[in-house]
């Protein structure tokens, strides 16, 4: 998860619980409000605009919501080992459960 | 498929597959398996022993130096013959793999079935004092 957003996005941390500065400023220019619970957006470079809805219920703040979102964000360009952290993350997360095969 | 283990049912050989119902409904999946080299099903809470040999062929690779996911662990190992497996991995574990090729005598750590983690700690344990040696080599 670290690598995917390190290396497929530009992670930008905004504080929240910040006046007059640069951080209140994008605050402000997104629309978020102060001392409110974490937020995640993933931006399209350019048009800043969301690429997909943002992050910010309780369920959200997952591995599995987290890899999820950065997966639709890219869509059909997201890497196969993405695709895969986020599948498992997913799958552990809603429940899995396991069949038994006989081989000989 | 989340993950894979073989194993023993009784005096038969099995594996076990985690899945995700939300993706794959067990029937077909035991229909897919039964297609190919499955001759059985076994119900499910069969106790399994597992096998001593775990991902086989992973661990006679390279890729066996190579912290995984446990899914990317089993979808490595059913890919390793064909060589298409550095395709499931990330540009670090593809770095990752690199190395421990490029240093066969470091004293890489068998990292199969380690949690992903503690899989990263313990290799760039190695890395990192591989990397330490030529400069106190040179003192």
């Amino acid at each position: 998860m670290v690598e995917a957003a390190e290396s497929l996005f530009v992670p930008v941390a905004i504080r929240n619980n910040s006046e007059g500065d640069a951080d209140a400023r994008v605050r402000e220019r997104f629309d978020e409000p102060a001392w409110n619970n974490p937020v995640v957006r993933i931006l399209a470079p350019g048009d800043e605009r969301d690429r997909i809805p943002r992050l910010h219920r309780r369920e959200d703040w997952t591995r599995a919501a987290l890899l999820e979102g950065m997966q639709a964000a890219l869509g059909e360009t997201a890497p196969a080992w993405l695709r895969l952290a986020a599948g498992e993350e997913r799958a552990r997360a809603r429940g899995t459960e396991i069949a038994i095969f006989g081989l000989g | 498929m989340v993950a894979t283990r073989a194993g023993w049912a009784g005096q038969t050989e099995v594996v076990e597959v985690t899945f995700d119902p939300k993706v794959l409904a067990r029937a077909d999946l035991e229909r897919r398996a039964l297609a190919g080299c499955a001759t059985r099903t076994f119900p499910a809470g069969t106790p399994v022993r597992a096998a001593n040999d775990q991902k086989y062929y992973l661990k006679q690779s390279d890729f066996r130096f190579v912290p995984m996911s446990p899914t990317q662990a089993a979808r490595v190992h059913a890919s390793v013959g064909d060589g298409s497996a550095e395709g499931w991995l990330s540009p670090r574990q593809l770095s990752a793999l690199r190395l421990a090729r490029a240093a066969p005598k470091q004293p890489w750590p068998d990292l199969v079935g380690t949690p992903l983690a503690e899989a990263w700690v313990r290799f760039r344990t190695v890395a990192g004092a591989a990397a330490a040696k030529p400069a106190s080599a040179a003192r």
